[in-house]
């Protein structure tokens, strides 16, 4: 009591201005700043007291309500600020102090007057002006209103009384008006409210039932989605949970059972006002049938607010309603399945199951339009819309699993979905048609690294096959997620079934299809009964069916692969399929697939070749799922320990001249992969090679990948043990002994220098009948050459070598001798890097070949002859691998070499020659002047000598310049052989001076150029350092030739030092 | 079935598998144990049991110190071989031993631990050029045999045939032949030489039983004369009963030294080959009215028929193929086709009626030496291969379900100079 007179006393005074202010507008001068100030204050003390609660009762409100119903009696009078004013105050008032009760008269009148003021048309006659706000707060207070006179019996009663009646009807229309053409979302929204409150208020069915159609309409057009208005996210949600609500009151199907019953027993209707009968019903359902129709279509609404309503709205009405509203159920049911795709699926699978639990029916219409949906999806994806196709896959998807779940029979949907999904896959894969088979221009590597994807990161997922576009792969997606729904269910073995049989029947993309859809069918269904069978044992019937289908699908997989090339313009995706085939029955068979290795394995390698990447990652993949199924440890195992499988099928391969690369490719694999121990097995496989070498020998890129696998067992093969083990005894045996014999010799030819040409010729001829017989295996034609040779060299190494002793490890000794004769027929090749590969195959197999020197010596003799002209070679690299094959052929066969080397000597003085000239230009003019010189003082031929000679003056600068790569390789394999040839061959001793002054430049930089001379001949060394010595003193200044003498070596008299001076 | 390859129109022939292992020529190929297994035996004496199925080695062994020349296999755990030096061993190997023997092939290198199987017999024979032994179940007891013409004898025959075999090899006499019994190791008889012609050495030999009579013995022979002659050993009706050979035809459809010879699986008809181009046929004779076997006078064990010269008689058929040097003449258990392993390389495949040229199977680069078809297996058909037993897990189905596929192919194995196997899949 005392609460309530503290607040009276609040609220008085503002009251009391503000009768006064209205009293005034009745009066001459109309005050109605006077009556808006009042009107202001009374509103905030309004809201001061009401933010206390129960601060405000029905007394209270009455005494409020006074003088605000002068104001509102007067409202032609005043600006709409004042009604607005007041409008607000009076909703105050009717949220506190008439919350729970209202005095029905006054509801009344109250009802008349919002009315009036909320209508526009009314405003238009008899307000100077209406607002928004005006109408929106008109609405509300018309909303609090309504839920005021719910409150109460009482007011709800009299909201229906037969006077109430018409204006009741007048206000929904208004307010249905509001919320079609409301001038703003305030307005629609608070007429929304409005509408609602009335349907809370308004208990009566009857009297609901004869608003529903007008209502059902209005807030249709509200909701249908049209492209000129966009309606506010609020109001469609208002708008679909306010139709909720009046259909569970009006049509719940509680209410319209009994109804039916009624109606049918007595053909009179109780009472004539009512109009609930069956037959309005019927009428009535059509109606909605209609609008609902329209409203469903908001199901494409992009907000998530809007599909939530209307999702509640559809469930609530299939809970409650689907016998009133038989008609629309199926069409509610198949919104609430495809709104399911959007969000939080599993809150509305789980109200679906419910529902569906629930009423059996369902069940029945949920499968006929899944039938529907099936049939009309091979359609749909034909179509360009993505969200479409996406959209219908979701849906078919959820309801399969929903239908399934209830165990419900499926057969009829079985029948068609096989073809169904066959044909939409099909359109999917002729939109991808072409994407993804990207050809790599470089496919010819990928076998022979195998490095690379032998041991990099094992991906053992395939990447999906079909991806042309984004969406696409989302359609994709989903149409897997359907796959695996329908591999869970019962029939899928049978849909399984279908689609294996139609694989064989059909071309092209259909059967790509069936491919696809029963690879992955029979994949989820796999994983699906390993889920299972931890728990429960099925026996072996379905087992059995599963098995059988994915061995069939298997064995058309390895027909598919193994005729790989018979077709190679067929799809890719087939043998990418295939691959995936493989790999799933590998995991299904685990270590007991081992077996099918013999048939399997070469085909999957084969593709790791293929020139479509994507194909090759397949493989890759392929081959990293079958050895971990296998339980090897890692692919390049699986492959070694398979390796005679992989021999058989490059065999029979090669054997029919097949020419596709990837046969040799897999070959030189296996041979990196399993080393030398795989050689004695290839040898007919070489001979293959060999063949088709002679037919395709026009065809450099196939003769150069040939020749690498050649290189490659070339490689291999000298790293056998016997043959590897024998090479590094007979290195030093060459050696050794031979530097022993240079300084000897040395000796001698200085001793000879004093003699004249006729004595060195007695000593020849004497030296001829010593070491001419122990040499028999010379060629006739270097007899003459070769009787030059140190005697002492043959002596040594003969007894060492056992008389003809077979080459150690047979086979492969002589596999190595083949392919390295074979090069001669190729060294002459138009391409330069086959011809590389060739001298560096040379260089690989000298060492070892060189163990046996009874094959060794004849296979030079074949080679030298084409080996000579490619130090001539246009290719700078060329030349250079050739001067160090024939380096190594020197290091080896020793003085075999000798006749050779002194055959070719122009040759190497040219290369020489070239090489210096492209190094030194600039020096040459340099050093031009003094050359002359010395020239003149030489008896013979002083070509590279003033060269040399001169550049050793220059070189200070030379260094400065820039050498090319080209040329700079081929001087350095030209020292190289020079140092070898020093080393290893008796050449004579007009050779090694030559040598010697080639060499001159680099003797102070380079110790080993200088050792190695000094090996065979150290005096002359010395002597050439001497020589430097003094032509550098010349060059100084000092011109005079007396001052050129050089001190005499100490040494025996009769040597006659005195040659030096003149050089 | 052979007249649809008739023509040449098909592409070549290409092998199903080629078998690399064995570093030396290879003399004899056969496959065993129910065309589940492969046996191959090279110049040098190895032999090599093969999986079908796998493809690999299962068992690898040095058996002689010579080439192989023949090898066989005596129920399902023993096996036969017949080496250049001079001895003829029998092997237990049963299927579980194979795992207890190296499987590493002989290329691999001498260095691998190769245990042999377990030797049961080793018989010092007599060895003569290339010609192997032949081996037949003894279908009587050792005792004399009736003269009837009776084939109720087979049930009791069988009890008998697991156990003892009759093995006929070239005898010290080189136009003679040797037959042992094992596992006795006895030796039974010595068939006589042909009189009163000249024949040379005996080059291929096959004992068999007559097919009327299964009770009696017949040796198909071949002579380096190109001869070929059929003995047949009867027991004289005397109160001793006593044995004796009767040379009952006897024919030289070839002028050079024949190869191989093979008798068809009904015992009718045989075959030989030889240096020259020719293949022949021949009729096994009836058996002859016991009368004029039984008067011949009284002649010792293994002495010769003196008195009853064969006449020498036209073969059946012969086809002039013109490729010279065709040996290890094969013919299949069905024996609708028989093949010839050829020295240029080629393995050629007749009918059997007309002994027309059906195939020509080309692989090997070197001469081919042997060949040896798969078992034929009527009955069980294409139908029992596809249902495999699923009962039994599926551990082993896989390699269980492959060994059947590869049991019910029709087979036919080449061994070649060049130490390779080469299979094919044929008619």
């Amino acid at each position: 009591m005392e609460r309530r007179n503290q607040v009276f006393q609040i609220l008085k005074p503002p009251c009391v201005r503000l009768s006064q202010a209205a009293l005034g507008l009745a009066g001459k001068s109309p005050n109605s700043k006077a009556v808006v100030a009042s009107l202001n204050e009374l509103l905030k003390t309004l809201q001061q007291v009401s933010g206390t609660p129960e601060a405000l009762d029905e007394k209270l409100a009455d005494y409020v309500f006074f003088p605000l119903s002068h104001v509102l009696r007067e409202s032609q009078k005043l600006p709409i600020r004042a009604l607005e004013l007041s409008l607000q105050c009076l909703s105050i008032l009717l949220r506190t102090g008439w919350r729970s009760q209202i005095a029905p008269n006054l509801g009344g009148q109250l009802l008349i007057l919002l009315t009036f003021l909320a209508s526009p048309s009314s405003a238009e006659q008899k307000i100077s002006a209406t607002s928004e706000e005006l109408q929106s707060a008109s609405f509300e207070c018309l909303s609090g209103l309504f839920f005021s006179l719910s409150a109460t019996t009482v007011g709800r009663e009299s909201l229906i009384t037969l006077a109430n009646i018409p204006s009741l009807g007048h206000a929904v229309t208004i307010i249905l008006e509001g919320i079609m053409d409301g001038p703003s979302n305030e307005v629609q929204l608070s007429a929304l409210k409005a509408l609602e409150a009335v349907c809370s208020a308004v208990k009566d069915r009857d009297v609901l039932a004869n608003f529903l159609p007008g209502i059902v309409s209005a807030i249709t057009k509200v909701l249908t989605p049209s492209t000129k208005s966009r309606r506010f996210v609020r109001l469609l949600e208002g708008g679909l949970d306010l139709l909720s609500l009046l259909f569970q009151v009006v049509l719940c199907d509680e209410q319209t059972k009994t109804l039916r019953s009624s109606s049918s027993m007595s053909s009179e209707p109780l009472e004539s006002g009512k109009v609930l009968t069956s037959s309005w019903l019927k009428a009535t359902a059509g109606q909605i049938k209609i609008a609902l129709a329209n409203i469903l279509k908001l199901r494409q609404h992009e907000r998530i607010e809007v599909r939530q309503a209307l999702l509640r709205f559809c469930i609530k009405i299939i809970q409650e309603c689907r016998t009133s509203l038989s008609g629309s159920v199926s069409m509610l049911l198949e919104t609430v399945v495809s709104l399911s795709g959007a969000d939080n699926e599993d809150d509305i699978e789980r109200a679906l199951k419910q529902i569906t639990v629930a009423d059996p029916t369902l069940i029945d219409l949920l499968r006929s339009s899944l039938h529907g949906w099936v049939i009309s999806l091979p359609r749909l994806m034909r179509s360009s819309d993505d969200k479409a196709k996406h959209k219908i896959i979701h849906q078919v998807s959820v309801a399969f699993r929903l239908l399934n779940d209830q165990g419900v029979d499926l057969t009829i949907v079985d029948r068609v979905i096989a073809s169904s999904l066959r044909d939409s896959i099909t359109n999917v894969l002729t939109d991808s048609k072409g994407v993804g088979s990207v050809i790599s221009s470089t496919p010819t590597n990928a076998l022979v690294e195998s490095r690379g994807w032998l041991q990099d990161g094992r991906s053992t997922s395939f990447q999906s096959l079909i991806m042309s576009s984004r969406t696409q792969e989302d359609t994709v997606e989903e149409l897997k997620l359907l796959l695996e729904q329908l591999a869970v269910s019962d029939s899928s073995l049978m849909v399984a079934r279908d689609l294996v049989d139609s694989i064989r029947s059909n071309r092209a993309e259909p059967q790509l299809a069936s491919f696809w859809l029963s690879l992955n069918l029979l994949q989820f269904n796999i994983k699906h009964n390993v889920e299972l069978e931890d728990f429960l044992d099925f026996g072996s019937s379905q087992l059995g069916v599963q098995t059988e289908l994915l061995e069939e699908l298997y064995s058309f997989s390895l027909s598919i692969l193994t005729n790989s090339d018979s077709d190679s313009d067929s799809d890719w995706r087939f043998h990418a399929l295939a691959l995936e085939t493989v790999a799933l029955q590998a995991t299904q068979e685990k270590a007991d697939f081992r077996i099918e290795l013999v048939d399997a394995l070469y085909p999957v390698i084969h593709l790791v070749g293929s020139s479509n990447s994507a194909l090759r990652n397949h493989a890759i993949t392929c081959l990293n799922v079958i050895s971990d199924a296998c339980g090897y440890s890692e692919t390049s195992g699986m492959i070694v320990s398979n390796v005679d499988y992989l021999v058989n099928a490059v065999a029979l391969k090669m054997n029919t001249f097949d020419i596709s690369p990837q046969a040799p490719q897999v070959l030189l694999m296996m041979i990196r992969l399993s080393g030398p121990s795989l050689l004695p097995y290839l040898d007919d496989l070489i001979e293959s090679i060999f063949a088709s070498l002679e037919y395709f020998h026009g065809y450099p890129k196939l003769v150069e990948l040939l020749f690498s696998v050649l290189k490659g067992i070339a490689e291999e093969g000298v790293k056998s043990p016997q043959l590897a083990i024998a090479a590094g005894e007979d290195h030093l045996h060459h050696k050794s002994p031979w530097k022993l014999a240079t300084i000897t010799e040395v000796a001698d030819s200085i001793k000879k220098l004093k003699a004249d040409a006729v004595m060195t010729d007695e000593e020849k001829a004497e030296r001829f009948a010593e070491a001419f017989p122990h040499r028999p295996w010379k060629e006739p034609d270097e007899e003459e050459q070769d009787s030059e040779i140190n005697p002492k060299e043959p002596e040594d190494d003969r007894p060492s070598e056992a008389p003809e002793l077979p080459p150690p490890a047979p086979k492969t000794f002589n596999l190595l001798l083949k392919i390295s004769q074979l090069t001669q027929h190729y060294l002459t090749s138009s391409s330069p890097s086959l011809r590389t590969s060739l001298l560096s195959l040379l260089n690989t197999t000298f060492p070892t070949l060189a163990k046996h020197e009874n094959s060794f010596l004849p296979l030079i003799n074949t080679l030298w002859p084409v080996l000579l002209p490619r130090l001539d070679d246009p290719e700078a690299y060329v030349v250079s691998s050739a001067l160090d094959v024939i380096g190594i052929m020197s290091t080896h066969a020793g003085d075999f070499m000798k006749g050779r080397i002194e055959g070719t000597w122009e040759d190497l003085k040219t290369i020489h020659r070239r090489a210096l000239h492209s190094k030194n230009q600039p020096a040459a003019y340099y050093g031009r002047e003094p050359l002359t010189q010395i020239a003149s003082q030489r008896s013979r031929d002083p070509g590279p000598i003033v060269f040399s000679l001169s550049q050793i003056v220059a070189q200070p600068q030379s260094q400065e310049y820039y050498v090319d790569a080209p040329t700079r390789m081929i001087w350095e394999s030209l020292v190289r052989l020079l140092m070898v040839i020093v080393e290893y061959v008796a050449v004579s001793d007009e050779i090694f001076d030559d040598i010697l002054d080639m060499l001159d430049p680099i003797l102070d930089e380079r110790g080993d150029v200088r050792t190695a001379l000094e090996n065979r001949n150290s005096d002359a060394v010395w002597l050439r350092d001497l020589k430097k010595q003094t032509l550098t003193m010349r060059k100084e200044g000092n011109k005079n030739l007396s001052a050129f003498k050089i001190p005499k070596p100490i040494g025996r008299p009769e040597w006659h030092f005195a040659e030096i001076q003149v050089r | 079935m052979d007249s649809k390859v008739q023509t040449s129109t098909l592409p070549p022939a290409q092998p199903t598998y080629i078998f690399r292992g064995h570093t030396s020529h290879i003399h004899c190929v056969q496959i065993v144990r129910q065309n589940s297994r492969l046996l191959t035996g090279d110049a040098d004496g190895w032999i090599v049991l093969w999986s079908l199925a796998s493809k690999r080695p299962v068992a690898v062994w040095q058996g002689h110190d010579a080439a192989i020349l023949g090898i066989a296999e005596w129920g399902p755990e023993k096996l036969l071989s017949h080496g250049r030096d001079n001895s003829l061993k029998v092997w237990q190997l049963r299927p579980a031993d194979e795992k207890h023997l190296s499987n590493a092939p002989p290329a691999d290198g001498l260095s691998t631990h190769r245990p042999q199987p377990w030797l049961l017999h080793s018989l010092a024979v007599n060895t003569l050029n290339f010609c192997g032994f032949s081996m037949c179940p003894e279908r009587a007891s050792s005792s004399p045999a009736q003269l009837k013409h009776v084939s109720s004898q087979e049930d009791d025959a069988k009890s008998v045939v697991s156990d003892s075999i009759l093995v006929a090899v070239p005898a010290t006499e080189d136009k003679q032949v040797d037959i042992f019994q094992l596992p006795s190791e006895r030796r039974l008889y010595t068939a006589p030489r042909v009189q009163p012609i000249d024949t040379g050495m005996i080059m291929a030999l096959k004992l068999i039983h007559h097919p009327q009579a299964t009770n009696l013995l017949l040796l198909l022979a071949g002579y380096e004369s190109g001869h070929t002659a059929v003995h047949l050993l009867y027991t004289l009706t005397t109160d001793t009963p006593q044995q004796a050979w009767q040379t009952i035809y006897l024919s030289q459809p070839h002028t050079q030294p024949i190869l191989s010879l093979d008798a068809s699986p009904s015992l009718t008809t045989y075959f030989t080959s030889s240096a020259d181009a020719i293949i022949a046929a021949h009729r096994i004779p009836e058996i002859p009215n016991p009368q004029t076997l039984t008067n011949p006078p009284e002649v010792p064990r293994s002495a010769t028929l003196a008195s009853a010269p064969a006449p020498v008689q036209v073969a059946f058929k012969i086809n002039p193929t013109k490729h010279s040097g065709q040996q290890s003449l094969r013919v299949r258990s069905d024996g609708r086709i028989l093949a010839t392993a050829g020295w240029d390389g080629r393995v050629r495949i007749y009918s059997t009626k007309s002994l027309k040229e059906v195939a020509v199977l080309k692989w090997h680069r070197e001469g081919v030496y042997g060949v040896g078809f798969a078992e034929v297996r009527v009955g069980e058909g294409h139908g029992g291969v596809d249902r495999v037993d699923r009962a039994d897990g599926t551990m082993q189905r896989l390699q269980k379900q492959r060994e059947l596929q590869m049991q019910a192919k029709h087979w036919i194995v080449a061994g070649s100079k060049d130490g390779k196997v080469s299979m094919w899949e044929v008619y």
